[in-house]
């Protein structure tokens, strides 16, 4: 076997092995999510299914396939069947360029050399942001094709809280850009070897932390999940959506959870490197695992423990702090960066 | 080849959706239909190669400019122009014939015309060589290309002056917005004075 | 990385510090009533344009390059940057009372007719097809603001509208055309394109390119049949930027075909010399014959500008006809005096309407009697109308007579002809005018408030002097144009 053929296999098995393992990875982590909602609420959350009701999520999923998909009479129909598509999607496609493991070097597989990356992508960043941008579609849409007041608020809300906070998680990013001197993924955990004080939190920890705000926000979580505010909104842009669409939409949701972490983890937080030298003979990929559940655990105990915004204060946080900050953020690392070289 | 004849796939569909973008009656199914060409767009500057090209087309284009777009449409509640009033129906089919005579004429001329090579030497192993074809295109960017791109941005300055100049409105003393200029009349016979 | 010679934009960048400026001063000017005292901000925009002005003259002579040849400054930048500079300074001038009038003074409108400037300028200064775009895009999307800036008049959301959408319509196509430059050139800098184009000739492929880029800039000089535009859009838009809108980026378009045709596609000139001549006669035609209907004096000035258009095509056809620059000296004498003679004939027109800004349609009727009313006003503008039609003593005879004995140089004596002839016509509309204001009764009582004052005086005093003195002693500007000339074809 020739090595451009066992790089095509590996590649069609690395396509086909990480969505699947991140769905399933989803499933426990939509369990987590109420059970620690549960916890921080003095309940129990999920029991029955499974032990400790960890099977919950599954039996979802069956219940929301076997019911009826209600489509509003006055909706516009193709634009609401697509919907669900267009948020899902996006999501899986940043895996592609998401490294999990050491990538180039010499063979270690069977005598051939297995990349832990789909597509070694010199502008893997910029995928990253670009999905985001497309990931908005299916909210916004969603919103206006349901034909009903609070779906069009929830769309719209989400739509421009949306893009005020790509500006600023754009912005963030730039930093880690300019420090790593790559736009591709790889590169930047590249430039992260060594230990956990060579990772980019620490030069980058405003960049970090903007970035981190941000991703709540694109992410429709508490306390920016102005879009679907019950208390206003019924369900915001989910209102007249049931059965496996709503459940489109949900999955959807906690797959942009999980992608997140991993950027996050991957951009400030040496991605799939131990944070030790010393720890180096663990592999790469349960190390970015172990940093993505750390993550989703601070979305998580974030959600249930801040209160949700007003709009108005929403927006002012988005343009008035982070955008400002995140500018001067990249000033200063812009000037450093070429002081030091 | 598998570059060729994704190269047909792309285009054809690319030119599907604009040409559904200009046909369709309802506007959200037309912006939608423009997002699916520029992404078409996009898929053909990968198959050149030019990654960073295909990303920002879609981050630029698809995303940021199109989302703006949808939500203007949306606010304005444009859903058909099923209801306006067609003016110059007579006009469309002469339009419609001289549109096909210059597509006839550009086809002709362009299919007898041969395009310059303008890579400058680059192949896809002289462009890893280089560090990547992102690092290609800063430099172009950035050096030879300086001055257009500096430019480019006093024209962003100047769409943003003059989205607040159309837009914005005054405050009056008590803190209210109105929409009239201090002391500009309001009425219909003012509006349509002479300037 | 190396650092680029910023000498040639030196000009550029004042302008741009002065908008910014304008921008960041006039919120701290506002004062009780919510209005803001303005002459501070005119005070920093006029300095801007004079220290454009005096760089540029100060960098006559130089001959240098920057931003790997995208750029020049030679005597020809340095020729239409000056213009430029006095144009858009005039209209800053004519415009506080004008916008005082209309209770919408504001700060932009100082820092957006900069920034056109510098997108004027750069288009003058280009030699590269990416920033020839850029700097017109930058250009228009000024202009389409400003257009615009009175936006709850009915005629100014017309005005804006029709102007956006067929500019950027324009630009589309010049885009078009540009791209399919480059695939044929491999280049996008005019002498590359030159030298990659020289040898095809005109080829089909080169033709279309040629075609694309041609209608693209006719689009601003409002060419007929490119022209629909021109009057709504100099109808609707404040009387001092319809002024500017009518020299400056004319003036920049012009500057622009010149280079770039002369420069990028010597192989085809016979072909587009032939277009532009074409495009000349309909252009004279259109604008002089439209013109002779209208009742509207702002209209009636902006079919002339568009009948001016076609005087200076002619020379631009005949540069290409002939193979040769010489014609293109009348031409950029013409766009001086037309600077001069256009601006102070709007300027008038901004005057009046100052006067009287809820009454005032610009009829010829309300011009009945202004002889009497305002004998100071009826005396410049008769002067500037004159100046349109040609008479000798002004400097609209010394544009016409360079443009089109550069005409008749070029073996083209029919074309000159028309000109000439369709000049004769004009004269019937400007001097009706004239006679309208000194020989009719008016209708009604029109009061007149104030007389010439301020800006506005200094603004159409610089423009009549000009007018005058270009009139009597051309010698000076056709120098400077020949050594503008010398710049770009050494």
């Amino acid at each position: 076997m020739s090595d451009p053929i066992a790089q095509l296999i590996f590649l069609i098995v690395k396509a086909i092995l990480l969505p699947v393992l991140i769905v399933l990875f989803v499933a426990f982590v939509i369990y987590f999510e109420r059970k620690f909602a549960g916890f921080f609420q003095a309940r129990v959350g999920p029991t029955y299914l499974g032990p400790w009701g960890s099977l919950q999520s599954f039996g979802d999923i069956f219940k929301l396939m076997s019911k009826e998909d209600v489509t509003p009479a006055r909706a516009d129909k193709p634009v609401f069947k697509l919907a669900p598509y267009i948020a899902f999607i996006p999501a899986f496609l940043v895996m592609a360029v998401l490294p999990f493991g050491p990538v180039g070097g010499e063979p270690n597989l069977f005598g051939y050399r297995f990349d832990y990356v789909i597509a070694n992508f010199d502008a893997g960043l910029v995928l990253f942001l670009a999905m985001c941008a497309l990931g908005v579609y299916g909210v916004v849409l969603a919103g206006w094709s349901s034909n009903s007041n609070y779906s069009l608020l929830g769309g719209l809300r989400a739509g421009a809280q949306m893009i005020s906070y790509e500006l600023a998680m754009g912005f963030s990013v730039v930093g880690v850009m300019l420090m790593a001197g790559s736009m591709s993924l790889v590169d930047i955990v590249d430039r992260q070897a060594g230990n956990f004080w060579d990772w980019y939190f620490i030069p980058q920890i405003v960049g970090a932390v903007i970035f981190f705000i941000a991703s709540i926000a694109e992410l429709n979580r508490t306390p920016f999940d102005l879009a679907e505010a019950e208390q206003e909104l019924v369900a915001g842009h989910l209102t007249e959506y049931s059965g496996m669409r709503w459940g489109m939409f949900y999955f959807a949701e906690y797959v942009n959870l999980v992608v997140v972490s991993a950027i996050v983890s991957t951009l400030y937080l040496g991605g799939w490197r131990a944070p030790l030298e010393v720890l180096d003979f663990i592999p790469g990929p349960i190390w970015l695992f172990l940093k993505i559940c750390v993550l989703i655990f601070l979305y998580m105990w974030i959600r249930w423990t801040i209160f949700r915004y007003r709009y108005n204060q929403l927006m002012s946080i988005g343009w008035k702090v982070l955008l400002p900050l995140s500018i001067a953020n990249l000033a200063v690392t812009a000037v450093v960066v070429s002081l030091v070289g | 080849m598998t570059e060729k004849i994704l190269f047909i796939v792309f285009s054809v569909l690319a030119v599907a959706g604009g040409l559904g973008t200009i046909t369709r009656k309802n506007v959200v199914h037309g912006l939608l239909l423009l997002v699916f060409t520029f992404l078409n767009v996009a898929a053909i500057f990968f198959l050149t190669q030019a990654y960073f090209l295909a990303v920002i087309q879609i981050l630029v284009y698809a995303g940021a400019i199109m989302v703006l777009f949808v939500f203007v449409i949306m606010l304005l509640n444009l859903r058909t122009f099923e209801q306006e009033e067609q003016t110059h129906r007579r006009q469309r089919w002469i339009a419609a014939a001289l549109s096909v005579l210059v597509l006839v004429e550009f086809v002709v001329v362009l299919a007898g015309v041969t395009f310059t090579s303008v890579r400058g030497g680059l192949t896809p192993e002289t462009m890893t060589d280089l560090g990547g074809g992102t690092k290609v295109f800063g430099d172009a960017l950035f050096n030879n290309m300086l001055l257009p791109f500096e430019v480019a941005s006093v024209v962003l300055l100047v769409a943003m002056v003059g989205a607040i100049v159309l837009v914005k409105r005054e405050k009056t003393a008590g803190g209210a917005t109105r929409a009239w200029e201090p002391g500009e009349r309001p009425t219909p016979e003012a509006l349509e004075e002479e300037v | 990385m190396q650092w680029p010679d910023l000498v040639p934009v030196i000009p550029e960048l004042i302008l741009l510090v002065a908008a910014c400026v304008v921008l960041l001063v006039e919120p701290f000017l506002k004062t009780e009533d919510g209005r803001g005292d303005k002459t501070a901000v005119i005070a920093i925009a006029l300095t801007g344009l004079l220290g454009a002005l005096v760089v540029s003259l100060a960098l006559v002579g130089q001959d240098r390059e920057s931003f790997a040849g995208m750029l020049v400054l030679d005597d020809w930048a340095v020729f239409f940057k000056v213009l430029f500079a006095i144009g858009a300074g005039l209209v800053i001038l004519m415009s506080p009372g004008y916008l005082e009038a209309h209770r919408r003074h504001l700060g932009e409108f100082y820092a957006l007719v900069l920034l056109a400037v510098v997108g004027m300028d750069l288009m003058a200064a280009a030699r590269d097809f990416i920033l020839l775009y850029v700097a017109l895009e930058l250009m228009a999307i000024s202009s389409y603001v400003l257009a615009a800036f009175f936006r709850y008049r009915v005629r100014s959301n017309e005005s804006s509208l029709k102007y956006f959408l067929t500019g950027s319509f324009a630009s589309a196509i010049m885009l078009y055309g540009i791209s399919l430059v480059y695939g044929l050139a491999g280049a996008t800098g005019y002498a590359a394109v030159g030298q990659a184009l020289g040898g095809r000739g005109g080829s089909a492929g080169v033709l279309l390119a040629v075609f694309l880029v041609a209608v693209g800039l006719g689009f601003k000089v409002s060419a007929a049949p490119f022209h629909m535009w021109t009057p709504d859009v100099y109808q609707g838009a404040p009387t001092p930027i319809a002024a500017f809108f009518s020299v400056g980026p004319k003036t920049a378009a012009f500057a622009a075909i010149m280079a770039a045709f002369i420069v990028a596609f010597p192989g085809a000139v016979q072909e587009w010399g032939v277009f532009f001549i074409v495009l000349s006669i309909a252009t004279m035609l259109v604008g002089n014959l439209y013109a002779l209907v209208q009742t509207n004096v702002k209209r009636m000035l902006a079919y002339s500008s568009i009948a001016h258009a076609g005087y200076l095509l002619t020379g631009v056809g005949a540069m290409g006809w002939a193979g040769n620059s010489y014609p293109g000296h009348g031409v950029m004498v013409y766009l001086a005096a037309y600077t001069f003679m256009n601006l102070g004939a709007f300027g008038l027109l901004a005057y009046l309407k100052t006067q009287m800004p809820h009454s005032f349609d610009y009829s010829l009727k309300q011009m009945a009697g202004l002889g009497r009313r305002s004998p100071w006003a009826a005396v410049l503008l008769s002067l500037f109308l004159l100046s349109l039609t040609g008479i000798p003593g002004t400097a609209g005879f010394i544009g016409k007579f360079y443009v089109f004995s550069g005409v008749v140089w070029a073996d083209l004596w029919w074309l000159a002809v028309i000109g000439v002839l369709l000049s004769v016509v004009s004269a019937y509309y400007y001097l009706r005018v004239i006679i309208y204001m000194f020989f009719r009764e008016p209708e009604e009582e029109y009061e007149v408030r104030e007389p010439i004052s301020g800006g506005m005086a200094a603004s159409l005093a610089v423009s009549a002097i000009a007018t005058v003195v270009i009139g009597i002693l051309p010698s000076w500007l056709w120098d400077s144009v020949a050594s503008a000339f010398n710049a770009l074809f050494d």
